[in-house]
């Protein structure tokens, strides 16, 4: 009976969802009782383990069942956007990109820090360096600071759902956030379902619960704040909180700590990149091959020809290593131009491609069957029809070229000998990817070659494929990273901090999976 | 766990960098430590930052680390200090101070969660189709029950109950392989 009783306590604690009195009668029983706390170990290892037993093995291992189901939801949430990409694909399978003009940013604010944020809807995901367009921010949880164009600086704390209306105002329909607003963004407004916050020049904090309630802690300066639902608007001074519920307003004293600050934000902020860094630093040596043993994967399924992390060697260094262990000298990459910046992370580097001239030249592949390309990029802008990300120098039938289209698609091209003098290039385009909204973003994009059917995906995500002819052999050869031989290919303009050539197609999961443990 | 393969000079590129060594074990370690602060701190947020404070003080203390010692059993020691800081901010009912330091002085070694972790993947296979894409909407994507609800168009307390017995069920079956495999 007891055991019933204390197995309901602790599922209630893995929950979150312990009353006060539950809490108490549960540390009561574990502090005095030792077979309690062998069985709340036993009991929360399941919790506690899960996150690392449904991880996906890294690479090389087919994906568990329920991958699918979750690919098969995510599916759903694209299957309009699929349906038209789809239609476009078919069109794209042609010579001529299309050309339409980016639309000008109509841009308020700038997502600049994103700490640990799972986004309601996996298609609204952003990364620092966004450019936010009026709209609505879900956040399930983590935290992100928004700068407004104002000039008033926001950190959301998730759960919560943000309407960005103007550079000067939002709306907090539930959730929390904190400002920062200094004089020049002075009447940066927040509204919410129950009150409005007109902000003179200061700090403070507003909680959002359900639509009749709100609360407003003033840390520094003065606000307005006024009901919904009333006329007359009421001043709150540095110290001071209020809390509207059920029509009723009750004063009190402001409370930071109920609020997530900038300092707190920067620091998680920290803590994130230097983990994320070092776990990716981790996973890309066993990748390469040069890792500890046992986290070694096993390199022929992998299939890893080329693989620049941009993460050794000084900043002098004119030489891209080729991290795969025995990599033949050739495959070292020579840089051409480029300045080294900094990457996804700080402390990692990145080479930025600015100049029509930056370009690194390498040796890739002769003759294979299949291919992945993976880079993460982060895109400045796209202003050209084409812009290269990988040209083969060889104009022969099966030789690679990887772009990106001016509307943002990404675009693989096959060589081939139509029995003509000259060479025809087919072309598989992805749905738009690379948007306004997503430039000065890193990105994570990649394409994938079975011989029968290109893949395109960005940041894990499938983008659009279509069936291609099965050349003899696939050629990379002498290549280049970020410009092109061909005059007709524009350069890249953006930075590169990461770049793989694998002769196998990855599948959906995997690719997934090289974003998860990559993405920034 | 701690074998022969983690040759101290291995995957080291400055060679016995104290920094990169610790790091390196930590991100190999992750998922254990994880399970540590997740029995203690089950929401995942608060959770994740548990663990990203406890790296970065893992890496500040790069060089207290004795080679050969139990690295896990190091890093949950700071991660003890770490959960107690997130206690004393936290501002709905958990456990007492005096339960989580016992709970701390009972920690099971690294042995207990490596083994739970190698039969719960097993048993993971064996959970019917619904129970497995529930476990992992909520695992692997890291979704909040109500969210859960939302996607599947069922009720809230109908997705934790589902979850509550697919752990039940995964505990069981946790049990019976150790059982089994004679441990």
């Amino acid at each position: 009976m007891k055991d019933t009783e204390l197995s309901r306590l602790i599922d209630a604690h893995l929950d979150g969802r312990l009353s006060a009195s539950e809490a108490e009668a549960l540390s009561q029983l574990l502090v005095r009782d030792a077979d309690a706390r062998r069985q709340f170990w036993e009991q929360t290892a399941v919790h506690g383990l899960l996150p690392e037993a449904t991880q996906l093995e890294w690479l090389g291992k087919a994906a568990p069942e329920p991958e699918r189901n979750v690919v098969r939801v995510a599916w759903w949430r694209w299957a309009v956007p699929l349906a038209a990409a789809a239609a476009l694909v078919l069109l794209a399978v042609v010579w001529r990109a299309s050309q339409p003009n980016v639309p000008a940013s109509t841009g308020v604010a700038l997502l600049s820090r994103v700490v640990g944020a799972q986004w309601a809807d996996a298609a609204d995901e952003r990364a620092a360096g966004a450019v936010l367009s009026p709209g609505t921010l879900r956040l399930n949880s983590g935290a992100v600071m928004v700068e407004f164009y104002s000039g008033a600086r926001v950190v959301l704390e998730g759960p919560a759902e943000l309407e960005l209306v103007s550079a000067k105002e939002a709306f907090l329909r539930a959730g929390k956030l904190s400002a920062h607003v200094p004089p020049p963004a002075r009447g940066f407004t927040v509204g919410s379902p129950a009150a409005r916050v007109v902000d003179l020049g200061t700090e403070f904090g507003l909680a959002v619960t359900d639509a009749a309630t709100a609360e407003v802690h003033v840390f520094n300066g003065k606000v307005e704040v006024l009901a919904a639902n009333a006329a007359k608007t009421q001043s709150l001074n540095a110290g001071d909180s209020t809390r509207l519920a059920g029509g009723a307003w009750t004063r009190g004293t402001s409370d930071r700590a109920k609020f997530l600050g900038e300092a707190e934000l920067f620091q998680r902020s920290a803590a994130q990149s230097e983990l994320r860094l070092a776990a990716w630093r981790v996973t890309s040596r066993a990748w390469s091959g040069s890792g500890l043993a046992d986290d070694r994967p096993r390199l022929p399924e992998l299939s890893l020809r080329l693989h620049y992390p941009f993460d050794a060697g000084s900043p002098v260094e004119r030489v891209l290593t080729n991290a795969v262990a025995g990599a033949p000298l050739e495959s070292h990459g020579s840089i051409v131009g480029g300045a080294w910046g900094e990457g996804r992370w700080p402390g990692k580097r990145a080479l930025e491609f600015r100049g029509a001239g930056d370009r690194v030249r390498f040796t890739g592949p002769e003759s294979f069957a299949q291919v992945t390309f993976l880079a993460w990029v982060c895109v400045e802008a796209l202003p050209q029809p084409l812009h290269a990300l990988v040209s083969a120098d060889a104009e022969r039938t099966g030789a690679l070229r990887w772009e990106l289209t001016r509307d943002g698609r990404l675009r693989l091209n096959v060589g081939r000998d139509l029995g003509r003098r000259r060479l025809d290039w087919e072309a598989v385009n992805s749905a738009p990817f690379v948007t306004s909204e997503r430039l000065g973003q890193w990105l994570l994009l990649a394409t994938t070659f079975d011989g029968h059917v290109i893949r395109h995906f960005g940041n894990g995500r499938f983008i659009g494929e279509g069936p291609s002819f099965t050349p003899p052999a696939l050629h990379l050869g002498a290549a280049e990273l970020g410009n092109s031989p061909n005059p007709n290919i524009r350069p890249l303009i953006g930075s590169v901090d990461e770049f793989a050539v694998l002769t196998r197609a990855l599948g959906a999961e995997e690719v997934r999976e090289f974003y998860e443990r990559g993405k920034p | 766990m701690m074998t022969d393969a983690d040759n101290p000079t291995d995957g080291t590129p400055a060679g016995g960098d104290a920094t990169m060594r610790v790091q390196q074990l930590f991100v190999r370690h992750q998922g254990i430590v994880k399970a540590f602060i997740l029995s203690l701190q089950p929401g995942f947020a608060d959770a994740d930052d548990v663990l990203q404070e406890t790296f970065l003080v893992v890496t500040r203390r790069a060089a207290d680390f004795r080679e050969g010692t139990n690295f896990v059993a190091w890093a949950c020691s700071i991660a003890r200090l770490k959960l107690f800081e997130a206690r004393r901010k936290a501002t709905s009912p958990a456990l007492s101070e005096a339960a989580l330091n016992a709970l701390c002085d009972d920690t099971p070694d690294d042995s207990f969660f490596q083994a739970r972790l190698g039969a719960l993947r097993e048993c993971l296979q064996t959970l019917a189709p619904r129970a497995k894409e529930l476990v992992w909407l909520r695992y692997h994507s890291e979704l909040a029950s109500q969210e859960i609800a939302d996607r599947l168009a069922w009720k809230e307390p109908a997705v934790r109950v589902a979850l509550s017995k697919a752990r039940v069920f995964l505990r069981e079956c946790v049990q019976g392989r150790l059982a089994k495999g004679g441990a």
